[in-house]
């Protein structure tokens, strides 16, 4: 059977998303069309807001719908700690710990030449920019434990030490070649309560 | 019964290569199946390896094991071991494909290595003397994978370290890269080769005796011996340190040597992946004077050396593959690893001749007839009258 154009176009769009195959797309796609109108058009517009109105924080790099973000403009959290990760999910893995009470950098990315990815395509001069002003007198790298994470945390902490500021590694012992988005709350929260400085 | 050993109990195959379903069952110790070329022996023992493993002992891409035509192919195995009843399932799409332990699926495929304990012996592996030195870091990885989750670890971890390295001194000789950025992966890199080499000397170590005994029952003279040679070992230096600081050590001044060489090259020029497995008989080069006849006989050593280290590591016995191998070898050759392997592991034989097999190995095992992508058991092929008297 030829799909009819309008189902094609949308099989075609929805198979573009990470994840989803061809066989996938299909069954999301005849689920679509069989929808009350209302509910298809509340997804259409979720989709076209979300993009219009999810920015990048100018302060953090973390994703955001006002601009400085939450987490950035809250006055409860404590200047003088940032927190390096590598992306979004890992803030919130983080925050879901509810220990953490210092600042976040994401990074977006992790050093990986396969992927053509070296440091001038992370978020890297928005982060000494934010260490210009002197406020913050530690750095917590909290990049993932696998081999593209420990490059990155390498890269940095060589960048940061010089400016004189403490630059504290999440500690050992959290899984191996695991991903911080992945991990526990307690895994999570002992790394960090355990981070140790990098000499 | 025997002794403690991995023990297959049935395998099923929907669209895997030649066979469209396959259920099998394997009660005992010995199954020989015979069938002419490209009746699908090699493919059965495939899917064994592929739910052992991970991946296919010869398929360059996993979608070659798809059953031409079908949407997907899938193997399910049930077998019995020290950690009790398991079932093992591998799914092939042309997208990839998913393993499940006893229903649930693997996040990482690597996981799989701890199940189904396999040691597989292919007509290939009688280059393994002759060969280059991958051939020979292929036979260690091999087992080593398969017996220390930490070494599978590393040796990943390893791996993965290399390809960024060699992308970014690639990077680096065509201008698009300082220098400088190929510090960050040093401390990794030392650490992980270092792992490798370390443990790959180590299993050297225990292995050699084993082999050495192995050779002394089926040759009967020459002594064997095997040597682990990290890549930074001078001519002169006999010993690989099995230190692991010593080794670190090592590995870090010839990374700082040859850094000025690699950026020249453009790939990396240091680490386990240019080791080498020396061995020797009677002290001399078995690769540069071995006849033909005594090749073999050492190949035939190291596998039933890898047999036994491997039961050392892991308490039992793995389950042992032998693809047309028996009728390489002469009856004396044959009659020794047979008397070796069997009456401790499970073993499963292929072969397109029952003559070229040991005479008593017919009567100890069930035969089984392959016959373009179907088995039956011998007395049923029979009785069905396929084959006359
Ligand atoms: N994806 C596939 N779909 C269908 N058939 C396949 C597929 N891949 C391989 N085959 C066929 O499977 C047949 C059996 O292959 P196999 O390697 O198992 O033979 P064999 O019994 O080991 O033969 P030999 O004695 O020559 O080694 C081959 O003839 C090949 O054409
Ligand atoms: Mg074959
Ligand atoms: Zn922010």
């Amino acid at each position: 059977m030829v799909l009819p154009g309008p189902l094609a176009r949308l099989v075609e769009e929805l198979s573009r998303l990470p994840g989803i195959g061809p066989k996938t797309a299909q069954r999301l796609a005849f689920h679509i069309v069989e929808q009350p109108q209302e509910r298809v058009t509340a997804l259409a517009n979720a989709l076209v807001e979300a993009r219009e109105q999810i920015r990048t924080c100018s302060v953090c790099c973390n994703l955001t719908d006002v601009d400085p973000c939450r987490l950035c403009s809250d006055p409860q959290r404590d200047d003088a700690l940032l927190c390096v990760v590598e992306g979004p999910r890992d803030v919130m893995a983080l925050e879901r710990t509810r220990e953490y009470r210092g600042r976040y950098h994401v990074l977006r990315g992790a050093i990986s030449p396969l992927d053509g990815i070296g440091p001038g395509e992370l978020r890297i001069r928005e982060l000494l920019d934010r260490l210009q002003s002197g406020e913050v007198r530690e750095v917590i790298l909290a990049t993932d434990p696998d081999p593209e994470g420990e490059a990155t945390a390498m890269y940095l902490s060589r960048l940061l030490k010089p400016l004189g500021v403490k630059v504290t590694r999440m500690a050992r012992g959290m899984p191996v070649g695991g991903s911080v988005e992945y991990m526990d709350e307690v895994t999570l929260a002992k790394a960090m309560e355990g981070r140790r400085e990098i000499t | 019964m025997w002794g403690e050993a991995v023990r297959i109990e049935g395998l099923e195959l929907i669209s895997f290569r030649n066979y469209t379903r396959l259920a099998l069952s394997l009660p005992g110790s010995l199954h020989l199946f015979l069938g002419g070329n490209g009746q699908g022996k090699t493919n059965l023992l495939e899917a064994i390896y592929l739910v052992a493993t991970g991946r296919s002992m010869r398929a360059g891409r996993d979608e070659e094991m798809i059953r031409w035509g079908a949407p997907q192919a899938e193997v399910r195995l049930e077998a019995e071991s020290l950690r009790g009843r398991y079932e093992l399932q591998v799914v092939l799409t042309p997208r990839g494909k998913r393993a499940y332990v006893n229903g649930n699926w693997v996040r990482r495929l690597g996981e799989l290595l701890e199940y189904l304990s396999a040691v597989l012996f292919v007509p290939d592996d009688l280059h393994l003397v002759k060969g280059g030195p991958e051939a020979r870091r292929r036979y260690l990885d091999g087992q080593l994978v398969q017996a220390l989750p930490a070494y599978r670890e590393a040796l990943a971890k390893f791996q993965r370290i290399l390809r960024q390295r060699n992308r970014l001194l690639d990077r680096i000789g065509q201008g698009e890269g300082s220098a400088g950025s190929l510090e960050v992966w040093d401390a990794a890199f030392v650490e992980e080769a270092s792992r490798v080499i370390h443990r790959r000397a180590l299993a050297v170590e225990a292995l050699s005796p084993l082999a050495a005994e192995a050779h002394q029952r089926v040759a009967g003279s020459k002594e064997l011996s095997l040597r682990y040679r990290p890549y930074f070992l001078e001519e002169t230096e006999d010993e690989a340190p099995t230190s692991l600081d010593v080794i670190r050590e090592r590995v870090e001044a010839s990374l700082r040597e040859a850094r000025p060489l690699e950026l020249r090259r453009g790939t990396s020029l240091v680490g386990p992946q240019r080791d080498d497995l020396e061995m020797t008989l009677d002290g001399r080069s078995a690769r540069r004077f071995a006849s033909q006849g005594e090749q073999r006989t050492v190949v035939l050593a190291c596998k039933i050396a890898e047999l036994e280290l491997m039961a050392s590591y892991l308490g039992e016995y793995p389950v042992l593959l032998l693809d047309d191998v028996l009728s390489e070898l002469d009856p004396v050759r044959q009659a020794a690893f047979v008397e070796v392997a069997m009456g401790r592991t499970q073993t499963l034989v292929t072969s397109t001749e029952a003559t070229s097999l040991p005479a008593g190995l017919r009567e100890q095992g069930r035969s089984y007839r392959v016959r373009a992508g179907q088995i039956q058991p011998e007395e049923e092929a029979l009785r069905d009258g396929s084959v006359g008297g």
